[in-house]
């Protein structure tokens, strides 16, 4: 037996060994594929270990990665850097550089592709990530999982999932998590069908709220909480979803009506921000100063529409501007709407607003037409300085797939943003350093321990927020306060601000969930 | 009857009803299942106590690839299981017999099955059950071996079940369980055994479901059900009752170790009977599973075949027989030829149309975006696997999304048996051109020749066809003929009548196929136009006998009182059971969910 533990650890041990001979190799002009794509970046001085694969054809293969300090050396072609080395390593090289060579061995001999070099910015990047994982389905969501991600490591924590639910009938559509100026104390995620609310969480408190109320047309959608204040700004929206059976973009979603509210998160109380009939608002996100608002705006009467007449075959006609409105946090009155970036001049369509920390740049979502820029494979990001009114395409992120849900780190010096630009269909986080000029750099995906795990989930990664802590609470309390507690009502401050009769609950589409779920057969 | 041959003799009964009755639902079990051996997908596994017994269950789930394989493996966890009865409980040569009666009920669990299968929420059901009383059984084994005469025999009793919880889930309290009864039967040990078991057999599974950090993703509800596949008899209890009679009759077992030959027979017999008579017999059920079969390798003259079997049809297998009419060139040629109907589906569960046949029939006819979501949700809702990822993988190759065709090939790719259909698909990743020179593609690229957006409704399977297909503008012939065949299906005739004036002139009056020609001629008919029937005189020149043929049900429609009396049913059916007519003025409720 021992003899056998013996043999066992020599065949690990010799298996485990970075292979000599390495060092005499000879320059190879090949081009080096490695998947992830790690090559000439700009990375976080605290991101987790970048694992990648050599894909070059190999029979030995060795990875150096050199800087100040001592050089990491590592057996290919699956390159698992260590973490306490890789921490090391970019706390003596912030600000610096690191230099990646790779080895592989060809009928007997060592050859070596030419070197790449990755900086390590001196910024980092905020400590968590959330975000939702979710099949990229259309109405159904039986495996739906929220999970919070430590950046400097591999470790996912679920936020919630549905699998704590008892029956698959009963499960819920979780979306739209929030939290308020990049902290985890507190935040909010709608939780659509069978016990559904919007899940508000204070602190040690927490409530589920039934969100609709006097004439407002849904539940509270897209949210964004004010940075200081105890108010979230949402949108509400009739929404429709339908189907292509022929066209490359499969489905299409586009509002019948939107609007947005103030919500007051201690009073409980809600009052119309903007409600233009003839306009659909959507998108709120606030600046980081908390005195103006940001929003997506369409004017439907450009292309001879109202609310009451808006139908399918218009939804590619629909093009979103970026608008703003100030607000007195003291008064907590709205000043009138200003235009920020006017696509739908351009024929473009621009939504989900995203000013920077810093207070010097919007991004925005742009794509061809209408507001569901996930399916768009025209949508991209792009980048308006406020300082100068300038708007241009973040051509050094964009992909000809759809680049579309994106957020900055607080300290504005990175962007996350989702894209289909691995396969056309799952959606993968990937990061990108924005300098102080404005300029993004070479974009990459989220680094996994497993670097094959982003070609083997079947999952799409949805709206990634950032934090700077971790959420406190466990899926099991959320579960309790979701489906075991009963909802707190909200009033309605005001009505109909222009005189127009507004839908009534009964009449109108309801929350996007509910219209989408309602459409499959059960 | 000597231990070998009693064995035999089961094992030979296992495998005729299996390979003879439940050939089909062995291999739907492996498409319908999903293995590999990567971290993340084993790990997902033990997200909820009893994961082993679902994972071993997937994993032998593969062998049904093969249905003899399947059925054999089956056969011999059976006899296992029988031959760790006759240990453990010591039964003597006649009471030997009485170990079988588990065995036989954990078959008539698998044979039971019906359409709710297709909605499988738990993998490995076909197997975990069997392994889960061969691990029950087999701690009891183990008390007895090392435990039952030591005083602190009690204490394995209280680890088993904290220990094996997390692998055999509510097995493992079930080993305990019957420790407790063969400690009362034996009068020894009771107190201290039966304190641990439901001590613990209660904390367990309670601490599972509610300390935080244990089980994050435990659905606690079903905490005392963990390792039963508890999903699939939410709303359909009459799966269940096989493992609770397989549960009973263990219970049972200690007590009958010298039951005479009377009661051991008439036990044995009872359990056959309730084999025989449990057993899903149902004809549309299996036909279903084999026109499946022969869909999923496209031989189509196969599903014809079925379809000309079926009397009284599901419209699942009249989708299929569709398919088949379709790429045999003769839709619309043949398709009132074969029976017709909406036969409701035998199953206690809500099984929809649409979740079982969606995916192959959308995508042979040519509605593979539509197929692609249908796949995407009924494996989201439910299982994913091998079936669904295939023809996501086929619509990825046909949209040219070759990236995330190979995604999906390589994990089909991970399970065993596959390598058929890898092979065959994965060769078009390299060579995108062999597509254009390929049967199957060959047939489904017209179809997907539209001109502009065409919106899905998306509400079922049959309904998606019928708005896709009627108010298409003519492109070409292929979806021409899906265009009138589902205008028939319709019973619009305005519609009908709208197309085939509009697009005479494109094909040659001896390409008016036989459906189109009766269809036309009763339109004409049921009109009343004498101009309009003159014109449709002429342009079915060819058709003479077709004319004929429906002077004559007009004169036997107009002599009629009441066409709905079994007698005129009959009557008509024997005349014209074979034309769209018959379809027209007696097949009627062809909704499908």
């Amino acid at each position: 037996m021992k003899r056998f533990l013996l043999i066992l650890a020599s065949v690990f041990a010799l298996t485990c060994c970075v292979p000599s001979g390495y060092r005499d190799a000879q320059p190879l002009a090949e081009e080096l594929i490695v998947y992830p794509d790690y090559t000439d970046l700009v990375i976080p001085c605290n991101i987790a270990p970048m694992n990648f694969i050599v894909k070059n054809e190999a029979d030995a293969c060795v990875v150096e990665i050199q800087g100040k300090g001592e050089p990491i050396v590592l057996k290919g072609p699956e390159v698992s850097i260590p973490l306490d080395r890789w921490k090391k390593a970019l706390e003596e090289n912030k600000g610096g550089e690191m230099t990646f060579t790779v080895y592989v061995k060809r009928d007997g001999s060592w050859l070596r592709f030419a070197d790449f070099t990755n900086a390590v910015a001196s910024d980092p990047i905020d400590e968590y990530i959330t975000y939702r994982l979710i099949e990229p389905g259309y109405s159904n969501y039986g495996q739906l999982v929220l999970v919070q991600r430590r950046l400097s490591d591999f470790k996912e924590k679920d936020l919630y999932n549905n699998s704590l639910i008892m029956e698959p009938v009963n499960q819920q559509c979780i979306n739209c998590h929030s939290f308020q100026n990049y902290s985890a104390e507190r935040f909010q995620f709608h939780a659509r069908e069978k016990s559904g609310g919007t899940l508000i969480v204070d602190g040690d408190k927490a409530k589920k709220l039934a969100f609709k109320t006097g004439d407002l047309i849904s539940n509270a959608v897209y949210p964004s909480w004010h940075p200081s204040e105890d108010l979230i700004a949402y949108s509400v929206n009739s929404t429709v979803q339908v189907f292509f059976s022929s066209d490359r973009q499969r489905l299409e979603a586009y509002d019948l009506r939107s609007d947005l509210v103030l919500y007051d998160v201690k009073t409980d109380e809600v009052k119309y921000i903007v409600n233009d009939s003839l306009h659909f608002e959507t998108f709120p996100y606030w600046a980081p100063d908390g005195k103006t608002l940001y929003y997506a705006s369409a004017d439907i009467t450009l292309f001879g529409a109202n609310s009451k007449t808006v139908v399918t075959p218009m939804c590619r006609d629909i093009r979103y501007s970026i608008c703003s409105v100030s607000f007195d946090p003291q008064t907590r009155e709205f000043g009138s709407p200003q235009m920020v970036f006017d696509a739908a001049l351009d024929s473009l369509s621009a939504v989900t607003p995203r000013p920077s920390p810093d207070g010097k740049y919007l991004l925005s979502g742009v794509g061809s037409y209408g507001s569901f820029h996930i399916w768009h494979d025209s949508a991209d990001l792009y980048l308006t300085d406020l300082t100068t009114g300038q708007t241009r395409p973040l051509d050094e992120v964009n992909s000809d797939d759809a680049d579309s849900f994106k957020a900055w780190s607080s300290n504005s010096r990175w962007i996350v943003f989702t894209t289909r630009r691995d396969d056309g269909a799952y959606t993968r986080l990937y990061l990108t350093y924005f300098d102080k000029d404005g300029r993004a750099h070479k974009p990459f995906i989220l680094p996994q321990e497993d670097p094959e795990q982003n070609l083997r989930l079947f999952k799409a990664y949805n709206v990634p927020e950032f934090t700077r802590d971790e959420v406190k609470w466990s899926p099991k309390d959320i579960e309790q306060i979701l489906l075991h507690s009963e909802p707190v009502h909200t009033t309605q401050l005001d009505g109909p601000k222009d005189g127009e009769v507004q839908n009534s609950p009964s009449q109108s589409g309801g929350n996007v969930e509910s219209d989408w779920h309602s459409s499959f057969p059960q | 009857m000597k231990s070998w041959k009693s064995s035999l003799c089961f094992i030979a009964f296992c495998l005729a009803f299996l390979l003879i009755f439940k050939a089909d639902l062995l291999n739907h079990f492996q498409q319908y299942n999903l293995f590999n051996f990567d971290g993340d997908f084993l790990w997902k596994f033990f997200e909820q106590p009893g994961g082993l017994l679902a994972l071993a269950g997937a994993f032998l789930t593969q062998f049904c690839h093969y249905p003899l394989v399947g059925a054999t493996l089956t056969a011999i966890l059976l006899l296992s299981l029988h031959r760790l009865n006759v240990k453990v409980f010591s039964l003597n040569s006649l009471s030997e017999l009485l170990g079988y009666i588990p065995s036989f009920f954990l078959l008539l669990f698998i044979t039971r099955l019906d359409y709710s299968i297709y909605l499988q929420k738990t993998y490995g059901m076909l197997f975990s059950p069997i392994l889960g009383f061969i691990s029950s059984v087999g701690i009891l084994a183990l008390y007895r071996k090392f435990f039952e005469k030591c005083r602190w025999g009690f204490v394995f009793t209280a680890l088993v079940i904290p220990v094996l919880y997390p692998l055999f889930g509510v097995y493992a309290i079930f080993g305990a369980v019957l420790i407790v009864l063969v400690c009362i039967k034996n009068k020894s040990n009771v107190w201290t055994n039966l304190a641990a078991a439901v001590l613990l057999g209660f904390a367990v599974p309670m601490l599972c479901a509610n300390l935080d950090g244990i089980y994050i993703r435990i659905n606690r509800h079903y905490a005392f059900f963990a390792g039963v596949p508890y999903m699939e008899f939410v709303d359909n209890f009459l799966c269940f009752v096989p493992l609770i009679l397989t549960a009973v009759s263990l219970l049972g077992l200690p007590f009958l170790k010298n039951a005479g030959l009377k009661l051991t027979i008439a036990l044995l017999t009872a359990a056959l009977l309730l084999v025989g008579f449990g057993t899903n017999w149902d004809y549309n059920f299996h036909s279903v599973l084999k026109m499946e079969r022969a869909v999923s390798v496209q031989d189509w003259d196969k599903v014809l075949k079925l379809a000309r079997k079926a009397e009284n049809p599901t419209r699942i297998q009249v989708l299929y027989r569709n398919l088949a009419l379709y790429h045999k060139g003769q839709l619309t040629e043949k398709m009132f030829s074969y029976p017709d109907g909406a036969a409701e589906l035998a199953t206690p569960a809500y099984v929809p149309v649409s979740f079982i046949c969606s995916s192959p029939v959308l995508y042979y006819c040519g509605m593979i975006n539509t197929c692609e979501r249908m796949s995407m949700e009924v494996s989201v809702s439910y299982c994913k696997s091998i079936h669904f990822y295939k023809y996501q993988a086929k619509v990825a190759l046909i949209t040219g999304e070759f990236e995330l065709a190979q995604k999906y090939i390589n994990v089909i790719a991970k399970n065993w048996f596959e390598r058929k259909w890898v092979n065959r698909y994965r060769n078009f990743l390299n060579n995108p051109s062999e597509m254009d020179n390929d049967k199957e593609f060959a047939m489904l690229r017209p179809l997907m020749d539209f001109d502009g957006l065409d919106m899905d409704l998306g509400l079922t399977v049959e309904k998606s066809m019928f708005s896709h297909f009627s108010e298409l503008n003519y492109t070409n012939e292929y979806l021409y003929e899906w265009q009138m065949a589902m205008l028939m299906i319709q019973k619009r005739e305005y519609l009908f009548m709208q197309k085939f004036y509009d697009h005479y002139d494109r094909f040659p009056q001896g390409k008016i196929t036989t459906g189109i020609a009766q269809t036309v001629a009763l339109c004409a008919g049921i009109s009343g136009d004498r101009e309009m029937m003159a014109t449709v005189a002429s342009m079915l020149k060819d058709h003479t006998s077709i004319l004929r043929n429906f002077s004559n049900l007009a004169k036997a429609l107009n002599s009629s009182n009441d066409l709905q009396t079994p007698e005129s049913v009959k009557w008509f059916k024997e005349r014209f059971g074979e034309t769209y007519w018959f379809y027209y003025y007696f097949i009627n409720g062809i909704e499908s969910n």
